[in-house]
């Protein structure tokens, strides 16, 4: 089975809602680096984490991420 | 406000790790008393007792220190905010680094103990040395693992979803590692015995660097933009 690879917007979406990384972090109660580490795409958030993000952000999960053809 | 705030509580903290020290330092000088003590014919009574007086003074002011400069209101009140959440993260990126060095040192040392013990002519000293290699092979995995005497607090801070992640990767790398050196010492032993049992504390920290090492590398790529 191929490799599933996941798409982000996350740091474009957190620029527009003028939040820096520590202050989204705050909000979803998590590291910075962790934020950093999933805007970088070195690290896949887990289901739970993608849907806090998403709901700090006031988006919908599909809006920040998805699956990359 | 909330900068004073947290000046106050750094400060404290200061404090607070300042007499957790001392009443390390002063249990360490009644330990090594101990052994002074009781060191075989060579035994030093007098030395032995001044060490375990000043030890039971050091321990005794360091837990009070400690205790004066407990958490209160102040630190729940900051909780998980962004400077401590990131002091912390730096405090244990510190200590990931020191404690492969203290490692380093004592696996030389315990060279040179096991020998000496092994050809029976060990004295406390050579013993102390062995137990300071294992305890300091276990201190990095207990730090990566988070049980490293955290508070509630700091472990609430520090752990999440990309730390057990890390913490997965690095204890991997160790247990790999734990696994090919006991191999190797045990083949070796097999040959000359007194060589196995002298890989052995080497290959224990070795473990505990290996898991120390890629866990703070992990951590501190983490933190970099790009």
């Amino acid at each position: 089975m191929a490799e599933l690879r996941m798409g982000s917007r996350l740091k474009a979406v957190r620029t527009e809602a003028g939040l820096t990384q520590a202050e989204l972090a705050e909000r979803v109660g998590v590291s910075r680096k962790t934020v950093n580490t999933v805007e970088n795409g070195v690290f896949t958030p887990s289901t739970p984490l993608a849907l806090g993000l998403a709901r700090a952000l006031g988006v919908r999960v599909e809006d920040l991420f998805w699956l990359e053809d | 406000m909330d900068q004073q705030l947290e000046q106050r509580e750094a400060r404290r903290e200061t404090r607070n790790g300042l007499g957790r020290f001392v009443m390390g330092l002063g249990v360490s000088l009644i330990g090594v008393g101990l052994l002074v003590r009781f060191d075989g014919p060579a035994s030093h009574p007098d030395a032995a007792m001044w060490l375990m007086t000043a030890g039971a003074q050091l321990a005794l002011a360091g837990a009070i220190w400690a205790w004066a400069n407990r958490p209160g209101e102040d630190a729940k009140r900051l909780g998980a905010s962004v400077a401590v959440v990131e002091r912390a993260h730096r405090n244990r990126s510190i200590m990931l680094v020191l404690s492969p060095l203290f490692m380093l040192f004592f696996a030389g040392a315990s060279l040179v103990a096991t020998q000496d013990l092994l050809a029976g002519q060990g004295d406390n000293i050579d013993r102390l040395m062995i137990g300071a290699v294992i305890a300091y092979a276990w201190l990095g995995p207990l730090i990566v693992m988070g049980r490293g005497g955290l508070t509630a607090r700091q472990r609430r801070v520090l752990e999440d979803e990309l730390t057990r992640h890390h913490r997965a990767m690095a204890v991997g790398l160790g247990l790999v590692t734990l696994l090919a050196g006991v191999s190797g010492a045990l083949v070796v032993g097999l040959w000359r015995l007194e060589w196995g049992v002298q890989a052995l504390p080497l290959v224990l920290c070795l473990a505990g660097a290996a898991t120390t090492l890629r866990f703070g590398w992990l951590d501190r790529k983490a933190a970099q933009d790009g």
